[in-house]
């Protein structure tokens, strides 16, 4: 009788103490499986949607004082107009809209507002250019924020002068409850021409920016070769990305995993009780069995192997089971919790090996105890009586 | 031929020691049919398991022929045990789970061949009376077919020694007399057999009755069977 066969003798006939402990093995690994593909396709989603949709860049001068940018809202230096067209005519870039603004706060009739002039839309060269992002000026117009034609009782096609450049009141702004609302918009190049900065902008907005530039180390950043590459190219220029939907899918996904990483091992301690204890009442039920079978001569090693086999093939059976209802699980319902598309969602299939070497490993340790012993079982003592 | 010298066994209890055997000396020879008779408790199962290596005595020598079976390491012992001894018990303690002949194979030691030994665990099934219950569980088989196949479970690797520990407490005396008749058999062909109980069994069989009082051998009754040929 070898012990392979007395372990699947044993389990045949005690089937339900084998279940159990499959059960135990499989609900551990199905979740693992399950959280680690779905972990897995999100990442994925992430990656395809920072290609796909892309940045929301903006290049601002490279001498500006960031603290003074983000408190102002704009830079106070300058770079040249033809970025936009150098931009423009990247290969390798596209992106949905490209607007490039000058904007300066200026004193004008004793308040403060904002000068901001915007050059008109670029258009991608390809064709995904939708509705624009925002309105256009034509020579000569202004559009005022709403604060500022009601400070200066502004009415639509009434006439302005600003710094000796006459304008007029084209539009008069919504209110935005901005600093959009203290702002006089007018043509780059009119704006250009009141401020003295003849070709020049302090902000170019790309939206939506593919850096479709294939990095051969697959592992870098697109944000990052994107950066590097523009800085290159835009020598005056410095380059901010705005936090987009990949960088909040970044820390929901984060956020996933510091949750797994906290109920993970609380799902492994349950299950190496479970299996624990499973063992240890199988070692209880084989006390006469173990008896018997010192009796006959053979020794303690195969008493251990006969339970430490067992366990092994529960976690391996287990492992099996897991895996695939785990992939299952994360098929099934990976999209409604895990908010990814069900196409990302593929089976993961290096889980399974790592599943099949982990599982019995872990089965064997849990049961350690238990195979510990009936190992030390005195066996003369189970043969005593009945 | 097997050699008890001042042999003593006692258990350490949680409540104390108790003394369960105690100068117990005793030779016991080639072909000789032995009975350990007392009642329960006065120590014959301890007695039965120290001379089948499963328990070590807490004084005194047990020698089979030149070996000092304590003074082996534990799996030396098991292998001792295996090859020389054979079990028989009340209860018989088959393996649920095993058909007759895996119970009986149960007791091939590794280095034994796997053919030969299935050949072997067939022929003494039949020779007991088993041969069409070979693929049963022993949950089908009555408890006098049960200890025939302990019985054949016991002689699988020829042993040259046959402990059986109230072997028919559980028998009706029909299957108690045929479980004595194949302990008559092994001795037969120069085995020795121990038989423990704590009644009036085979008593007309044995070569020699031991009685045991509290740990202590009472009396050695030596007696002419004239059984032997
Ligand atoms: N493992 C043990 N621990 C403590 N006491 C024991 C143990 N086994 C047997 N005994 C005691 O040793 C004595 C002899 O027991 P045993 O050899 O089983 O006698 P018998 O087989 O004649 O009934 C009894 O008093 C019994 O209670
Ligand atoms: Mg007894």
């Amino acid at each position: 009788m070898n012990v392979s066969r007395l372990i699947l003798k044993e389990i045949t006939h005690r089937k339900i103490n084998f279940a159990m402990g499959v059960v135990a093995v499989s609900t551990a690994v199905a979740l693992f499986v399950t959280f680690m593909t779905s972990g897995q396709a999100y990442r994925r989603e992430t990656r395809r949607i920072m290609r796909d949709m892309g940045q929301n860049l903006r290049i601002i001068p490279r001498e500006t004082a960031m603290d003074e940018f983000w408190t102002q809202g704009f830079s106070s230096h300058t770079m040249p107009e033809e970025y936009v067209h150098k931009f423009a005519n990247l290969k390798g870039y596209s992106y949905t809209h490209l607007v490039a603004t000058l904007q300066k706060s200026v004193e004008w009739q004793g308040r403060t507002i904002i000068l901001t002039g915007i050059l008109p839309e670029v258009l991608p060269l390809d064709k995904r250019h939708q509705a624009p992002m925002t309105f256009s000026v034509k020579p000569g117009d202004a559009y005022v924020g709403c604060q500022v034609a009601s400070i200066f009782k502004m009415e639509e096609g009434e006439k302005i002068d600003i710094f000796d450049n006459p304008f007029t009141v084209k539009k008069v702004l919504f209110e935005t409850g901005s600093k959009d609302d203290i702002r006089i918009y007018g043509n780059l190049h009119d704006i250009q021409k009141v401020l003295d900065l003849p070709g020049q902008v302090n902000e170019i907005k790309a939206l939506e920016c593919l850096c479709l530039i294939e990095s051969s180390d697959k592992d870098i950043d697109p944000q990052v070769l994107a950066k590097e590459q523009l800085a290159e190219i835009l020598p005056e220029g410095k380059v901010i990305l705005l936090q987009g939907i990949a960088k909040i899918r970044e820390n929901q996904r984060a956020a996933m995993e510091g949750y797994i990483a906290f109920i993970m091992p609380i799902i492994l301690a349950v299950c190496g009780a479970w299996i624990a204890v499973l063992a240890m009442m199988n070692v209880r039920d084989r006390r006469q069995e173990i008896g018997i079978i010192r009796a006959l001569g053979h020794n303690s090693s195969k008493i251990a192997a006969l339970f430490l086999g067992k366990s092994l093939l529960i976690g391996l059976v287990g492992a099996f089971i897991g895996y695939f209802a785990g992939t299952a699980l994360a098929l099934k319902y990976g999209p409604e919790i895990f908010k990814i598309t069900a196409k990302a969602i593929k089976p993961e299939y290096s889980l399974m090996t790592w599943a099949v070497i982990v599982a019995p490993v872990f089965a064997a340790i849990a049961s350690f105890i238990p195979v510990t012993i009936a190992v030390a079982q005195d066996p003369a003592d189970t043969l005593r009586e009945g | 031929m097997v050699t008890l010298e001042n042999v003593a066994k006692t258990y350490q209890t949680r409540r104390g020691q108790i003394k369960a055997l105690e100068n117990i000396n005793l030779q016991i020879d080639k072909g000789q049919f032995v009975l350990i008779r007392g009642p329960s408790g006065s120590g014959k199962t301890t007695l039965l398991m120290a001379l089948g290596a499963m328990l070590k005595p807490s004084g005194g020598t047990i020698m089979f022929d030149d070996t000092n079976v304590y003074r082996l390491s534990v799996s030396e012992r098991a292998l001792f045990r295996g090859k020389n001894i054979g079990f028989v018990f009340q209860m018989f303690h088959l393996i649920p789970y095993l058909s007759l002949l895996d119970n009986v194979l149960l007791a091939r030691m590794r280095d034994n061949s796997k053919m030969d030994y299935y050949d072997k665990a067939n022929k003494l099934l039949e020779r007991l009376g088993l041969g069409d219950r070979l693929f049963h569980r022993p949950a089908q088989l009555s408890a006098g077919e049960k200890q025939r196949a302990a019985i054949a479970r016991a002689l699988l690797n020829e042993p040259k020694i046959l402990l059986a520990d109230e072997p028919t407490g559980n028998l009706d005396p029909k299957n108690a007399d045929e479980v004595v008749k194949h302990l008559r058999d092994f001795q037969a062909n120069g085995g020795i057999v121990i038989l423990a109980t704590h009644g009036a069994l085979a008593e007309k069989f044995a070569d020699r009755i031991v009685s045991l009082k509290k740990g202590l051998i009472e009396k050695v009754e030596a007696q002419e069977t004239g059984v032997k040929t």
